[in-house]
C-alpha cells in the first residue's frame, strides 16, 4: 500500500472497515474484517474470493489485474449464498501486495439489520449506511404518515360525503317540506331580495316565482306597508322585537287578499346575521270571515237596535193625563237589556214597568223584550180574568214570576224590575221592587229627595210566587225618578260609583226643570262624572206630576156585577174619572153632589128596577166629558122606570118615606133622562155641567 | 417540536382515555391539527399546551403526563416509526444508551430545523452512567425520565433514574444517574 501511501494496522483497519475484505494477487483472501466474519462465518482465509462473492460491479473482473485497472470505481460483490450485497471499493495493498475491499453491506430497509442479524455497533462510525437507514425509516415513517394522513383524509372525505350526502336529503326533505308547506315561506337576504319563495307563498301573492324572487321585499306590498314590515325585520336582527304582522296585498290580477307574516333572522355560523326567513299565511279567508262577522254583528247591534226602539223601551203616551214624562236610554253596545213600557189604565191611573234582564247585546235585548211582552199580556189578562178590575201590581208581578220565572231559571238568568202604578185620582204611588235599585220621590212639601225601595227578589231567582208592594202618596207638583241600576252603579276613572246620593242631589238641584230637562241634567252629570262611554245600561225616566184635568172630550166605561157591593165599585170608577175631568177651579162639591146622584140612581136600580131571579145581570157605567160638563150613563136589563114629571126634593121635614132619591138626583144633576137602548136595556143619563161657562160643544157620554 | 412526540401524546391519550377525550384535550388546548407527521416540527407550544390540557382532562400532574409519554414514546411510537433501528441500537440497555448520543446526532443532521436534543455520556460502568441531556426546551426532564424508563422496559432490564442536575435550578443542562440490574434496585 506504499503507492497509495495508505497505511493502517490490523487493528486500525478492523476498528475503521468492520466489513473489510483482503486478497492477495491470487484472489485468495488473506483477512476479513470483524463485522463481516459474524455476517459470514464460513468466510475464512485462504479462501478464493470468487468462492464467496461475484464481483457485480465493474463487469469483467477476473483477476488482481482487472481489479487494480479501476481505481475510485464502485464495487459490488455479491454474497453468492447468501445474496449479500457488499458495497465499497477496492484499493491496493501491501506488501505483501494484495487488494482491500473497504465497503459495508448494501441495505435498503432498517429490517435488514435485523434480517441479518447485524447491530448499530457493527458499523463504522464513519460509514453513512446508519445514516442512510435512519433517512430510509424517516422516510419510511414520512410515507406511513402520509398514509396515515391520506387515509385520515379518505375517512374524511367519506364522511364529508355521507355529510353532504345526508344534507342534500336532508335538504330535499327541507325542500320538499317547504314546498308542500301550506303556509308560505320566503327567504331573503338583508337587503331585501327575495332569495327563495314556495310554492304556497307564490299562489298567495297570485304571481309566477319569477315574480317574487329575486324581487325587492316591498313590490310584493305594494301597499306602502312593506317598508314598515321590513323596519320591523330589521329590528328582529338586532334582536329588538319579533315580526309579527298582517298585511294587505294586491295581487296581479287586481285581486286583493292579506297576508299574516312571522319572521326569523337566518344567521351565518359565526351568528351574524346574513337574511331573513318570512313565513307568511294567506289570511285572506280569516279576513274575509272576520268582516262578515263585523258585518252580522252590525246586523245583529242593527236588529238589536230595531227591538230596542220597537219592543224594549215603550215610548210615554202623548197624552198620560196627569203626568209629564223625560226619559233618557243610554247602552253598552248599542243595545241592552234594559226596558220599560207604559199602561195607561184609566186618565190618571198609569203603571209603569222598568227593568233589566241579565246579560248584554242581543240576548239580552231578547230577554228584555221577552219579560216586557209578558207583561203586557199578564196585565192585559188579569184585567179581563178580573173583569175590568185592575189587578194589584203585585199580583201582576206574581204572575209574570210564576209565568216566566220557571224559563229564567231554566237559562240561568234573571230580570230586576220595578212595577209601579201612578194613581194621580188617589194620589198614590204602589210599587213591587224586584232587586231594583229603587225609585227617588222629589217631594212637594220639603223639597228632600226620598228614596223608596222593595225587598223583593228579581225574576227568575228562587221559587217565590208571592211580592210585596210598597204605596206612598204621590201629589201633582212631585216627582218620581225612575232608573236601573247601571246609572248608581256607573264608575269614575278611578272606580268610583256615581251612586244614588249623587244622583238624589242632582234631581234636588233640577226641582224646578222639565221632566225632559231634568233626564238630560242627570245624563250630563253622569256623562261629567264618568268621562267615558257609559260602562253599562242605563235606563231613566222622570215622571212629574201634575194637576189632573182634561181639556179634550173622553169617556170610559165599566161593567159591574148587578150586586149592592158593586157601588163602592161603580162610585170609585166614577171617581176616578172625575179626578181627570173636572176643571181645577169647580168646587169640592160639585163633583161630590154627581158621585151621590150615580149611587143613588145604583141603588134604585139595584132595588128597584132589576126583575126578580135575575142574579148575574150586571149593571154596565160609562162616563164621559167634554169641555162643558159630565154625562153618567148606566145601562141595566130590568124594568123600565118612568119618572114623574116634576121631580122636586120633598120635604124633610116630613119625613117623606119615598121621592126622596129622585129628588136627589135631580137636585143633584141638570138632568136625569130614563130610556131604552137599542138592544132593549134600560138607560139612565145624568148630566152634570160644569159650574163655568162652557163651550159651543155637547155633551159626549 | 418533532411531531413524533405529539403523535406519541395523541396516541396515548387515544389508546388509555378514548378519542373523545383526545378531542376535548386538542379543543382545549388550542390545537387544530388533524394529523401530526412525524419529523415535521412543530412549535413547542403546541407540545407544552397538549400537555397542560392532557393533565388538566386527565386529572394528572403535568410530571406524570410527561413521563407516562417519555416511556410510551419508547415502547410504542418510536417503536413503530424505528423499531428496526432502535432494535439494532444495542443488544443491552447499556449499549443502547452509548448508541443514544449518535440517534440524535443523525437526527440534528437530517433535520437541522428541529433542533433535538442533544445527549452524552460519562461515568460509564458496567452498572450505570450518567447521562446528560443539553436542550433548549425547558420542563421536558419528566420526558427524559420516561423515555429511561421505557427504554428499561423494553430491554427488560431494571432501571433507575436519579436527576442529578437540573437546568432549571441553574445547571448547565440536565444530569441524570442512571442505573441497571442490580444496581437499579
Amino acid at each position: 500500500m506504499t503507492d497509495a501511501g495508505f497505511a493502517l494496522g490490523p487493528s486500525q483497519t478492523e476498528t475503521l472497515f468492520p466489513f473489510h475484505l483482503i486478497w492477495d494477487d491470487d484472489l485468495r483472501i488473506t483477512q476479513v474484517g470483524p463485522s463481516l466474519q459474524r455476517l459470514f462465518p464460513d468466510l475464512l482465509a485462504g479462501a478464493h474470493l470468487l468462492e464467496h462473492f461475484r464481483i457485480d460491479r465493474p463487469h469483467g473482473i477476473s483477476d488482481a489485474a482487472s481489479l487494480r485497472a479501476h481505481p475510485h470505481r464502485v464495487f459490488i460483490l455479491e454474497h453468492t449464498q447468501s445474496k449479500v450485497v457488499l458495497r465499497g471499493e477496492v484499493v491496493p495493498v501491501g506488501p505483501p501486495p494484495g487488494l482491500a475491499f473497504l465497503g459495508s453491506p448494501w441495505l435498503r430497509d432498517p429490517s435488514d439489520l435485523a434480517k441479518l442479524g447485524l447491530r448499530l455497533g457493527d458499523f463504522a462510525g464513519h460509514d453513512a449506511t446508519v445514516d442512510m437507514l435512519q433517512l430510509l425509516q424517516t422516510t419510511a415513517t414520512a410515507l406511513k404518515d402520509t398514509q396515515r394522513l391520506a387515509d385520515r383524509l379518505d375517512e374524511r372525505s367519506r364522511e364529508l360525503r355521507q355529510a353532504n350526502e345526508a344534507l342534500r336529503a336532508s335538504e330535499t326533505r327541507y325542500r320538499t317540506l317547504l314546498e308542500q308547506s301550506p303556509l308560505g315561506i320566503l327567504t331573503m337576504a338583508l337587503d331585501g331580495d327575495v332569495t327563495f319563495a314556495n310554492r304556497r307563498l307564490v299562489e298567495a301573492l297570485g304571481g309566477r316565482p319569477e315574480d317574487v324572487l329575486g324581487q325587492a321585499w316591498r313590490r310584493l306590498f305594494p301597499l306602502g306597508l312593506a317598508d314598515a314590515a321590513l323596519a320591523e325585520l330589521l329590528r328582529v336582527g338586532t334582536g329588538q322585537s319579533s315580526l309579527n304582522i298582517e298585511l294587505p296585498l294586491r295581487r296581479p290580477d287586481g285581486s286583493t287578499g292579506w297576508v299574516s307574516l312571522t319572521g326569523a333572522v337566518l344567521a351565518d355560523a359565526q351568528g351574524n346575521p346574513e337574511g331573513f326567513l318570512v313565513i307568511a299565511e294567506d289570511i285572506t279567508s280569516r279576513k274575509d270571515a272576520e268582516a262578515a262577522m263585523a258585518r252580522a254583528r252590525d246586523l245583529e247591534l242593527q236588529v238589536a237596535s230595531r227591538i230596542q226602539e220597537t219592543l224594549l223601551h215603550g215610548r210615554a203616551p202623548k197624552t198620560l193625563p196627569g203626568l209629564t214624562v223625560g226619559e233618557f236610554i243610554q247602552s253598552h253596545t248599542g243595545v241592552n237589556g234594559d226596558f220599560h213600557d207604559y199602561y195607561v189604565h184609566t186618565p190618571g191611573v198609569i203603571d209603569v214597568l222598568l227593568g233589566d234582564a241579565m246579560g248584554k247585546g242581543l240576548p239580552a235585548a231578547l230577554l228584555g223584550a221577552a219579560t216586557k211582552a209578558r207583561c203586557a199580556r199578564v196585565v192585559g189578562r188579569l184585567i179581563f180574568e178580573g173583569r175590568g178590575r185592575l189587578p194589584e201590581p203585585r199580583d201582576i208581578v206574581a204572575r209574570l214570576q210564576r209565568s216566566l220565572g220557571p224559563q229564567l231559571v231554566a237559562m240561568e238568568s234573571f230580570v230586576t224590575m220595578v212595577y209601579l202604578r201612578l194613581d194621580l185620582t188617589e194620589g198614590t204611588i204602589t210599587w213591587v221592587d224586584c232587586g231594583h235599585p229603587g225609585l227617588l220621590r222629589l217631594r212637594r212639601d220639603s223639597g228632600e229627595v226620598e228614596l223608596l225601595k222593595g225587598d223583593n227578589a228579581p225574576l227568575g231567582f228562587g221559587a217565590s210566587q208571592s211580592f210585596s208592594q210598597e204605596v206612598t202618596r204621590f201629589f201633582p207638583g212631585e216627582v218620581l225618578v225612575v232608573f236601573s241600576d247601571g246609572l248608581t252603579e256607573q264608575r269614575n276613572s278611578v272606580g268610583e260609583m256615581f251612586g244614588t246620593a249623587r244622583l238624589a242631589a242632582v234631581v234636588q238641584a233640577a226641582a224646578d226643570a222639565p221632566p225632559d230637562a231634568m233626564a238630560m241634567g242627570i245624563r250630563d252629570a253622569l256623562s261629567r262624572f264618568g268621562d267615558v262611554s257609559f260602562g253599562d245600561d242605563v235606563s231613566c225616566l222622570v215622571l212629574s206630576a201634575n194637576p189632573l184635568r182634561l181639556t179634550e172630550p173622553h169617556c170610559i166605561a165599566e161593567t159591574f156585577p148587578a150586586s149592592p157591593s158593586s157601588l163602592v165599585g161603580i162610585r170609585r170608577f166614577v171617581r176616578r174619572f172625575l179626578a181627570t175631568a173636572v176643571p181645577g177651579d169647580a168646587p169640592a162639591e160639585w163633583e161630590e153632589t154627581l158621585l151621590l146622584a150615580v149611587h143613588e140612581v145604583a141603588t134604585n136600580v139595584l132595588n128597584h128596577g132589576l126583575e126578580p131571579g135575575t142574579a148575574g145581570t150586571t149593571l154596565n157605567v160609562a162616563v164621559g166629558s167634554t169641555p162643558e160638563g159630565v154625562q153618567v150613563l148606566i145601562t141595566y136589563e130590568g124594568r123600565p122606570f118612568t119618572p114623574p114629571e116634576t121631580v122636586t126634593l120633598p120635604d124633610l121635614a116630613e119625613f117623606p118615606d119615598h121621592g126622596f132619591g129622585l129628588g136627589l138626583i135631580a137636585g143633584a144633576t141638570d138632568g136625569a133622562d130614563y130610556g131604552t137602548d137599542a138592544e132593549g136595556r134600560r138607560t139612565i143619563t145624568l148630566t152634570k155641567r160644569f159650574p163655568r161657562p162652557a163651550s159651543s160643544a155637547g155633551p159626549h157620554p | 417540536m418533532y411531531g413524533m412526540v405529539n403523535q406519541a401524546v395523541e396516541s396515548l391519550v387515544r389508546s388509555r382515555f378514548g378519542d373523545d377525550a383526545w378531542e376535548t384535550i386538542k379543543r382545549k388546548a388550542g390545537v387544530d391539527v388533524e394529523v401530526f407527521v412525524s419529523n415535521h416540527g412543530y412549535s413547542d407550544d403546541v407540545t407544552y399546551q397538549l400537555v397542560d390540557a392532557a393533565s388538566e382532562v386527565l386529572g394528572l400532574p403535568p410530571d406524570d403526563v410527561l413521563h407516562a409519554f417519555g416511556e410510551y414514546w419508547v415502547l410504542v411510537t418510536a417503536r413503530e416509526g424505528y423499531g428496526h433501528l432502535m432494535s439494532a441500537g444495542g443488544n443491552t440497555l447499556a449499549e443502547f444508551l452509548t448508541n443514544l448520543p449518535d440517534f440524535h446526532t443523525r437526527v440534528a443532521l437530517l433535520f437541522p430545523d428541529l433542533r433535538p436534543p442533544r445527549f452524552a455520556y460519562s461515568d460509564s460502568s458496567p452498572d450505570g452512567l450518567t447521562l446528560h441531556y443539553f436542550s433548549h426546551r425547558p420542563g421536558l426532564a419528566a420526558f427524559v425520565k420516561g423515555l429511561l424508563s421505557g427504554l428499561g422496559k423494553m430491554y427488560d432490564t431494571p432501571i433507575s433514574v436519579t436527576q442529578t442536575a437540573v437546568k432549571a435550578d441553574g445547571a448547565d443542562h440536565d444530569e441524570f444517574a442512571v442505573r441497571w440490574g442490580t444496581a437499579a434496585a
